[in-house]
């Protein structure tokens, strides 16, 4: 039955259902998103303010809907730059092996080795916090893994008969690398691109709780979670929301990950 | 099983009798130096002011009494100090206070035999130091200063010391123990202290944590007896446990504009952002109503010096705002930036608060966060910025607290500079009676107001939560943690 | 040993180029250690006398060879904020990274080898799957978010342990144990939860195999089979992850130390960036590649333990 298929339900319906949240929040949410109000700050969960507001009087629905503009774009954006250069590069590396498969795999396993958190910070010092240099330093960070897979599978496949064949009859090595071997090796660079989906939304929160990251009044999940902290004894719900929303996106896409590569193990 | 129950009470019960007497306070950061006449920092002097002393040292209520020093007098002229040292003063290492100690001191201040000294106002300010006999000193100035008395708050060490920073020794009511960086540094009490009846408790540990909730976290705790520095909401929601003292704190929090940078360069646009302004709306919102209101560059506990009615000079108002911007060319308001570092929490908190206020004349402001290395390199010292944040801690001087507007001040970020200003400025340290003193600065005062120079917030107040048995505790206008008064009952 | 060898070389070379780009970097992005040390309550002359003691305004190539030659002598330089060696900085903050080191990797191989493997043996029979969801909850949680949940639970709420504030060993083994336990199970969460999934993958994919059904066949059970001969074989991507992880774990959680603020090696190193401390950065950056390369090279022999078979330093 359905029962193989389990996770990648999970992990669709989930998503669905933060995304739907998502474009709802493109037309419209039941508050503005960084009006300030000073008589109605804490206020607890109630009818008029389902999660009740924070430490300026704004809705915290609002602010997380709005914020999972942001979670999902971070996490496309970021995965783009990932998957793209790091399949370029794993793909060169695997194909045509040799000294410059050495090279590449020698700054990729450095990358690897190295706590990401040093690279985002010194790219943001370097390049200024906000929006965009968050996703650029999000998208470096994940482009190793993405480099690791691929050649995983080029160095496979590079030597079965197919690829032998379509170099005897003089196709282009190009040509060969992304028309021919490279659908074979989509799915597992899929399932990464799903879980690089929620290591961005997860590296994002990281890094806008040690400060950096996502600019005020922008709502931002990891933002969020380390403003409240600070509330943490007075309004705790205030704290709670956004990390369950960013664990709940996470989810998601961890399930549908898994979802797809149970598909591709019981084909 | 019942004697060891028994047995593992009365130890509990030792150690926490011993324990009780030993403070522990959550600090935020690391001293800069140990030797105290490199320290520049405030957040060092915060925790050695324990440790050293000056011939001088501040008081509770903004002024300076003798220390070291058990009188002194000045000339009529204002050019000579004579301090008449107290006798049976110790170092902690033992040895006793001579005059030349406090020569070796003030010199290495001054700086002498080709040496450049440690401070540039010594430098600048001071011609002579002698010893009229060995219980009495005489400085002379060179050049006039009525504001230089409280300078002389600077430690004395010993001319024998060799290393001040590994071994700082001083005179104060606590002795260094040792300093970890990033984690602590230990205090403990100096029975030979000049006044027998301090300190009360035996140690003092400040420990360094930079998160405030970190900090919150060890005090509810009880690892942590003193919480200096609280957020308003955090200090609501301690609520009647614990012992709150609230006081300002001599930090003037301003939004700087910069004056050469379009359309700050007009007088109309600063004064129309001022009028956009709420104050008392960011204090109850940022700091929970712990804050008083300001007008210029002047905290009111600096009640000598303070000119009031100044913070009610530009009222908040919309269409004023709106009206002055028309007049300036801007109807339809205009984009900026307002630059934040990022590790002050209660500045991106105004800057939000302040962005929605700007929002509501049309001026749009976008909110940018830099990390603190990188606000102190582009707005502090390459002065690129247009609007921006932050909060000057208290001095004991007048003169050091105006004088970042004068026009050839290294540092004024500000970019600001008024002829008049530069004028009254250097006028008020030639005087020497005091009424006239104030009336100068008084009126530097106003100047920032009226050429609204920048927006002046307000002065957070200062609020200490302290753990339920500890008493004594004294606020100072200054940035300071006197552990000496500190008892457990 | 050659394939070892070379990549023993490979890191080194590795290693210098890291140290090359942090030195380059420092030297474009704005920031003046001298200026964040005294901040803004100092004057010119404190300013400018603290950038000629710390050699801030030597040209370029001065700076260069100074650093060159430090790198060749081992000397790991003088911190530029704290005044002290590098090295002794370093390994003041080791003990904590250690102890939380061992505390997490405890906790991680006694919950999340035994979970992975009875989730294995229930395959997808209802523990299997529950082990299965509570693991995936367990990789979603941000790591921050959990540890200050457990300061709130366990510190405010409960009074058992006391969060901030780091008691050494050798003061008090009782409440250094207190201080380390919540943070190492915030590190430990989500690595237990992505052990249990390789556990359980590669558990069942041993389980596929002839020789299991072989051995079932003879009479032996399930248990004895799984414990004495699947375990064996399905060990080795368990010891690669469990490398990867240790490695992050020694290189400082920085996150986790930032929560519950644990003088560690991790808030060492975002302070030297946040403060431009350039010797101390390149101190850290030498001692992560240090541990890396340890780590691994532990797990190369822990592989030619357990598999006779595998040649020091083949993998993959």
């Amino acid at each position: 039955m359905n029962k193989r298929r389990i996770n990648l339900w999970i992990g669709t319906v989930l998503i669905s259902i933060l995304m739907l949240m998502m474009v709802v929040s493109l037309f419209y949410t039941p508050f503005p998103v960084t009006e300030i109000n000073r008589l109605e700050r804490f206020e607890p969960p109630s009818a008029r303010h389902l999660l009740g507001t924070d430490n300026f009087g704004r809705d915290v629905l609002s602010r997380i809907m709005k914020g999972s503009q942001t979670a999902f774009f971070v996490g496309l954006v970021a995965v783009s730059i990932g998957s793209v250069f790091g399949v370029l590069i794993g793909a060169i590396s695997g194909y045509f092996g040799g000294i410059v498969d050495e090279i590449i795999m020698r700054i990729v396993d450095a990358m690897m080795a190295f706590p990401s958190i040093l690279l985002a910070l010194m790219f943001v010092s370097v390049f200024g916090v906000g929006l965009r240099n968050t996703i650029i330093a999000i998208g470096i960070m994940s482009i190793p893994s993405f480099a690791r897979i691929t050649r995983s599978g080029f160095v496979q496949h590079k030597e079965l008969d197919y690829v032998k064949n379509a170099k005897i009859k003089g196709i282009s090595n190009l040509r060969i690398m992304f028309r021919h071997i490279l659908p074979n090796v989509l799915s597992p660079i899929v399932v990464a691109a799903s879980m690089g989906f929620a290591n961005a939304v997860l590296a994002e929160a990281a890094l806008s709780y040690l400060g950096l990251g996502i600019q005020p009044p922008n709502p931002s999940w990891g933002r969020m979670l380390s403003e409240s902290q600070v509330f943490i004894t007075v309004s705790p719900w205030y704290a709670i929301a956004p990390g369950i929303f960013i664990t709940l996106l996470v989810l998601g896409f961890n399930f549908l990950g898994d979802g797809i590569r149970d598909i591709r193990e019981n084909r | 099983m019942r004697r060891i129950g028994l047995m593992l009470m009365l130890f509990i019960v030792a150690v926490t009798t011993l324990l009780s007497q030993r403070i522990v306070v959550a600090v935020m950061q690391d001293p800069d130096f140990l030797d105290p006449h490199r320290a520049a920092a405030s957040g060092t002097y915060e925790m050695m002011f324990n440790v050293f002393e000056g011939l001088l040292k501040p008081d509770p209520n903004g002024t300076v009494i003798p220390a070291i020093a058990e009188s002194y007098s000045i000339s009529e002229d204002g050019m000579v100090y004579t301090f008449n040292l107290r006798s049976g003063v110790k170092f902690h290492d033992g040895s006793e206070v001579t005059v030349d100690d406090v020569l070796y001191s003030l010199n290495r201040l001054k700086g002498s035999n080709g040496e450049r000294g440690l401070s540039p106002d010594f430098e600048k300010f001071v011609s002579k130091i002698e010893a009229a006999d060995d219980k009495t000193v005489r400085v002379k100035l060179s050049t006039l200063n009525t504001d230089f008395l409280e300078k002389f708050i600077v430690a004395i060490i010993p001319e024998s010391n060799e290393n001040h920073e590994k071994n700082p020794v001083g005179t104060g009511p606590f002795r260094f123990v040792e300093y970890r960086p990033g984690q602590r540094l230990v205090i403990e009490k100096f029975e030979e202290y000049w006044n027998p009846e301090l300190p009360k408790v035996e140690e003092v540990e400040f420990r360094i944590i930079p998160d405030n909730q970190a900090a919150i976290m060890s005090f509810l705790a009880g690892e942590v007896q003193i919480l200096p520095r609280l957020d308003a909401i955090q200090a609501m929601a301690l609520g009647d446990r614990y012992n709150l003292l609230t006081a300002e704190q001599n930090m003037v929090q301003l939004m700087a504009m910069n004056h050469a940078v379009s359309p700050f360069d007009d007088i109309r646009v600063r004064r129309a952002i001022n009028h956009a302004v709420d104050k008392e709306e960011i204090i109850e919102i940022v700091a929970g109503g712990y804050g008083t209101k300001l007008g210029s560059n002047m905290s009111p506990i600096m009640s000598a010096y303070y000119r009031e009615g100044l913070e009610d000079y530009y009222e908040p108002s919309v269409e004023k705002a709106k009206a002055l911007l028309s007049e300036a060319g801007y109807p339809d308001g205009f984009d900026t930036k307002i630059t934040v570092p990022s590790n002050y929490q209660f500045h991106i908190d105004t800057a939000q608060v302040i962005a929605e206020q700007l929002k509501r004349v049309g001026i749009r402001a976008e909110i940018e966060l830099v990390e603190w290395s990188v606000w102190l390199d582009r707005v502090y010292t390459a002065r690129e910025y247009e609007m921006t944040i932050i909060g000057l801690t208290g001095k004991l001087s007048a003169y050091e607290i105006l004088r970042r507007y004068v026009s050839d001040y290294p540092r004024n970020f500000y970019n600001y500079s008024d002829s008049e200003y530069d004028r009254i400025i250097s006028l008020a340290i030639e005087k020497t009676a005091v009424e006239e003193k104030a009336s100068m600065f008084k009126r530097a005062q106003e100047i920032l107001t009226e050429d609204a120079a920048a927006v002046y917030i307000m002065d957070p107040n200062f609020i200490v939560a302290l753990a339920p048995n500890l008493h004594g505790y004294t606020v100072y206008p200054l940035y300071v943690q006197d552990m000496s008064t500190l008892y457990y009952r | 040993m050659f394939v070892y060898l070379k990549k023993l070389f490979a890191m080194i070379l590795t290693v210098l180029l890291v140290l090359l780009i942090t030195f380059v970097t420092f030297e474009i992005i704005p920031g003046n250690p001298a200026l964040s040390r005294l901040g803004v309550d100092a004057q010119e002359s404190q300013y400018e006398a603290l950038s000629a003691e710390l050699g801030l305004d030597d040209p370029l190539g001065i700076r260069l060879s100074r650093w060159l030659k430090g790198l060749f002598t081992g000397d790991l330089g003088i911190s530029m904020r704290y005044s002290v060696p590098v090295s002794e900085l370093i390994l003041d903050r080791l003990p904590v990274t250690i102890s939380l080191a061992v505390m997490a990797l405890a906790l991680i191989i006694l919950i999340g080898i035994p979970l992975g493997i009875v989730s294995a043996k229930y395959g997808e029979r209802l523990p299997g799957v529950m082990i299965t969801v509570i693991s995936q909850i367990g990789m979603a949680i941000p790591s921050f978010w959990s540890g200050i949940i457990l300061i709130y639970i366990f510190g405010i709420l409960l009074r058992w342990v006391s969060p901030g504030g780091y008691v050494p060993w050798s003061e008090d083994a009782y409440g250094a144990f207190k201080s380390l336990i919540l943070p190492a199970i915030a590190i430990a969460l989500p690595s237990i939860a992505s052990v249990i999934r390789y556990t359980r993958n590669s558990v069942m994919d041993q389980m596929k195999n002839d020789y299991v059904r072989l051995a079932m066949s003879k009479g032996m059970n399930l248990n004895s089979v799984l414990l004495r001969h699947v375990l064996k074989n399905a060990l080795i991507p368990i010891i690669t992850v469990l490398g990867m992880i240790t490695a992050n774990i020694l290189g400082g959680s920085i996150v986790i130390e930032q929560v519950f603020t644990l003088p560690g090696v991790g808030r060492l190193l975002i302070n030297a960036i946040t403060t431009r401390d350039l010797p101390l950065v390149q101190g850290m950056v030498l001692y992560i590649a240090f541990i890396v390369v340890i780590i691994n090279f532990f797990v190369d022999i822990i592989y030619t333990v357990i598999d006779p078979r595998i040649r020091l330093g083949q993998r993959d």
